[in-house]
């Protein structure tokens, strides 16, 4: 077959590197409504429920059982399954509809039902459901914090940065699994120097995790997987009462506890018994509710890479964060996975929860390069951060993090490799060198640093188990050794454990130590001008870039001279006259040019301007005559003006930023003969052959017009063209006549 | 812990820190550095507390949430129960692992030895379902 250039361009982007599938519903590839998913149904008799979608009792999986008799509300459940799907889903987007009425309902609605409720919703209405739903009026986003050297330096570091930017949660594990309890020391400390009360974790196996926990070395868990079909759970080796026995362990230590479920995981398991990944969903998030865990990272997580290749499988990952909200539930919004190669996609992944708002936008943006992602690479790593931040400012949106100053994240990356340092002295642990720490300080990724001895730190590691060292003696280390600071936020987080005011849902700790959940901080949606909007002072952060700066010394920056320090001398001669010579051409300037600014949006020296267009002039054995404007800076009044000076009744037309045109004295000033719109475009060979040009118009030909320039990218200085345009037209002096000039380069010798 | 609370006494820390008293017999505003260098106060005192917990299952129950609380007070039981026991029990939960007998044992040990209702019950119902779904020691 023939292919065409843009087919053979189109085929080399990058998303069609991406799989892509479709349905498949005998290995459970089907999103929702698979034909094996059954009818929504409930029966209660004697306060037990006898059938749930379209099973008897008798007949229930361990699934059907553990919803039926801790989760479904069987007062409420009859009458809220009796309400059609569709009525329930407008009651989702009714703003008049509270948060707290809808959850009430949901909590008597089967997976099925749950299913085809948030079916009826398109993407804009789900991400409006979403911003309702969410437990906490605040919104909060969750770090992954790893290296592939499990280097505690550079991770303690990596966790300083990540809180200061203000991600409310920090998440590690380990590459090697002996060694992680040196992480989650590396997270504790570290963190505490990014931001105080900032809440960690390390992702272990279950048992390994709890210890970890006991020890006070993390804060709350994410880990405790669940499953939405009898067999997976049993391959998992567990059963929904192991997971719900041990979760509540979990509680009884303080450690605030969210389950993981997602959609695709059943599929990857090979048993989603023909069931649809919504379907199975809805059912892990009713084993979470169920086991009364307050909250879970869904959203597909590592499923993301088959649930995204079905068409509508983004909008069935932000439907599945609904019903867990729905549910009541803290939601980590997953985001957290690296499943496309395409920008553009993976813009589009956040962007219904960044817009939306969840407890945690991410359960895991990348705080290190993704090549130091120990998770397999999240959706957003260190590398995006700028683009994340340009979203919310360019929508307004608060998406957890704020630009920080760069001088700042050297502070607390070394204010964490000191503390570590003076922690392993105290601890008599394997030596922190300074040089190391000056290193992971500066280093993009674990590629930067000193390599330390990872067996010394693995015995390290496995000391913290037997000797049993815990975060109050991390406490009293540091406090000792001058690092109060970090020393009093992590005796706070354990005084906050013997209270257990974060294990309520939706729990973090903010700066000043306090701690904020559902029961304080409330989602109180309403509609518009309701719920959580970044205050003055978020908005400030949220706004601020220290790339500002350049936007604010731009007049600076055009009064600045040529790159070689190339200025121009103007020398007004005297009220321009009307030219008689045929063989000349004018060229006239703005207000401003030469004297208040002194180059062109293409970085040329004004004087250069001149020279270039004079010298093209001359080439073709005219001469030129300059001419300053002062009543006007509009290019097209400007080179008219020119061109009915001109003897030869041609004019170039030439504004301080560089925009130009060629002129003829006839033409209104709308028209012309050549405009050269792009200024930053224009390089001096541009201007020469402008001179050039416009002197063979003057000669009576009819030159070929010069080659058009786009370029599309020169659009963002469109903002500089503007300013600069303004401080011309401030130049204008009204009822004053053109005037003549000759000029000099500055400092020249005459 | 003494009795009713409201809204209003969350968070306890700050609103209530006189009801909780740690495990180790300490008040929590005396969980100071001074405290722990003088040796008043050890590692013990910063476990978290059964009123503490039983405290957010009374404020989850007030906005309705019976699932918090309920998962709360079990934790609340399991605060002097060995973490080794726990997971202990963790993994008699388990497909496949325990006969109904030893299901049986662990909920009249937790019943018994250590006061725990809400957890002992748990497991008879685990029990019960494990034995109905066949997933039993000796099932498979």
């Amino acid at each position: 077959m023939d292919v065409t250039k843009r087919y053979i361009s189109l085929s080399k982007r990058k998303v069609n590197r991406d799989p892509i599938t479709e349905p498949w519903p005998e290995i459970g590839l089907v999103l929702e409504n698979a034909p094996e998913d059954p009818l929504p149904s409930i029966r209660v008799k004697d306060g037990v429920i006898i059938e749930m979608d379209g099973k008897r009792r008798e007949d229930f999986d361990l699934i059907d059982r553990f919803i039926a008799d801790y989760g479904i509300d069987k007062s409420g459940c009859e009458r809220a399954m009796a309400l059609p799907s569709a009525d329930i889903a407008k009651r989702l987007v009714d703003v008049n509809v509270t948060r707290d009425e809808i959850v009430g309902l949901t909590v008597g609605l089967t997976p099925a039902k749950l299913m085809r409720v948030v079916c009826e919703l398109n993407i804009v209405e789900i991400m409006m459901a979403q911003m309702k739903m969410r437990a906490r009026r605040s919104i909060g986003n969750q770090a992954h914090v790893t290296n592939l050297k499990d280097n505690p330096v550079l991770m303690s570091m990596d966790a300083a940065e990540a809180a200061l930017r203000g991600f409310t949660e920090l998440e590690t594990t380990g590459v090697v699994g002996r060694i992680a309890p040196l992480n989650a020391i590396a997270l504790l400390v570290g963190g505490q120097a990014g931001r105080p009360g900032v809440l960690t974790q390390c992702s272990m196996e279950e048992a390994y995790e709890l210890q970890l926990g006991i020890q006070g070395l993390t804060t709350f868990a994410e880990t405790l997987s669940v499953y939405g079909t009898e067999g997976v759970f049993t391959d998992g080796d567990d059963t929904p009462w192991s997971k719900a026995f041990l979760s509540a362990g979990y509680l009884s230590r303080g450690i605030k506890t969210r389950f993981s479920s997602g959609t695709g995981s059943e599929v990857m398991m090979g048993a989603a018994e023909g069931k649809s990944m919504l379907y199975l969903e809805a059912r892990c998030l009713w084993i979470i509710k169920a086991s009364g865990i307050q909250g879970t990272q869904n959203g597909s997580l590592d499923g993301i890479a088959i649930t995204s290749t079905l068409p509508g499988g983004l909008k069935t990952v932000a439907s599945e964060n609904l019903i867990a909200s729905m549910l009541g539930l803290e939601v980590a919004s997953g985001n957290d996975t690296y499943f496309t190669e395409s920008d553009m996609r993976r813009t589009a992944k956040f962007v219904p929860t960044l817009f939306a708002g969840t407890d945690l936008i991410t359960s895991g943006y990348s705080a290190t390069p993704n090549s130091d992602n120990v998770f397999a690479g999240s959706n957003v790593d260190t590398e995006h951060y700028d683009d994340w931040y340009m979203i919310q400012r360019d929508f307004s949106v608060d998406g957890g993090i704020v630009p920080v100053k760069e001088e700042d994240v050297v502070r607390v990356r070394r204010r964490a490799g000191k503390a570590m340092q003076a922690l392993f002295e105290e601890l008599h642990f394997a030596p922190i060198g300074d040089e190391e720490i000056e290193a992971a300080v500066f280093a993009y990724s674990g590629e930067d640093i000193i390599d330390r001895n990872i067996r010394n730190d693995i015995r390290c590691a496995e000391l913290v188990l037997t000797e049993g060292i815990t975060g109050l003696d991390i406490a009293c280390a540091l406090n000792r050794r001058g690092f109060a600071f970090e020393g009093e936020s992590i005796l706070a987080l354990l005084k906050h454990r013997v209270a257990a005011d974060y294990l309520q849902t939706s729990a973090f700790v903010d700066s000043n130590l306090n701690v904020k959940s559902i029961i304080n901080d409330r989602n109180d949606y309403r509609g518009p001008g309701t719920a959580y909007r970044p205050d003055e002072e978020r908005i400030k952060k949220l706004n601020d870039n220290a790339r500002l700066k350049t936007f604010r010394n731009i007049l600076e920056d055009a009064n600045a001279c040529g790159p070689d320090g190339e200025d121009i001398d103007i020398r007004e001669i005297g009220d321009a006259e009307r030219g008689k010579r045929k063989d000349e051409v004018v060229i006239a300037v703005s207000p401003s040019f030469g004297s208040h600014q002194k180059k062109t949006l293409g970085d040329i020296p004004h004087l250069r301007v001149l020279d270039e267009v004079i010298a093209g002039i001359e080439e073709e054995g005219l001469r030129a005559r300059c001419v300053k404007c002062y009543e006007s800076s509009d290019l097209g009044v400007i080179a008219s003006i020119g061109a009915k000076l001109s003897g030869s009744g041609i004019g170039v037309g030439i504004q301080s930023k560089g925009t130009s045109e060629i002129q003829q004295k006839d033409f209104s000033p709308l028209f012309n003969l050549e405009l050269f719109s792009q200024a930053p475009l224009l390089d001096r060979e541009a201007y020469r052959k402008i001179g050039g040009s416009a002197a063979r118009y003057a000669k009576g030909e009819t030159p070929e017009p010069l080659p058009a320039r786009i370029d599309p990218s020169v659009h963002p200085l469109l903002i500089k063209s503007s300013v600069l345009h303004y401080f011309d037209t401030q130049r204008i002096v009204r009822r004053k006549k053109p005037v003549e000039f000759t000029y000099v380069e500055k400092g020249a010798k005459e | 812990m003494s009795g009713a609370y409201s809204l209003s006494d969350y968070p306890i820390i700050e609103n209530r820190p006189e009801d909780i008293v740690t495990p180790g017999g300490v008040r929590i505003e005396d969980i100071t550095f001074e405290n722990i260098e003088r040796g008043a106060v050890s590692v013990y005192d910063c476990r978290t507390s059964k009123e503490g917990l039983l405290a957010q299952a009374a404020i989850a129950e007030l906005t309705g949430d019976r699932y918090i609380a309920g998962s709360l007070k079990r934790a609340a039981e399991m605060v002097d129960i060995d973490g080794d026991k726990i997971i202990e029990i963790y993994n008699a939960l388990r497909p496949y692992r325990s006969s109904e007998e030893d299901l049986t044992g662990l909920a009249f040990e937790l019943r018994t030895k250590y006061g725990a209702e809400e957890n002992a019950r748990f497991i008879e119902e685990a029990t019960a379902a494990l034995k109905h779904r066949r997933k039993l020691r000796g099932n498979r």
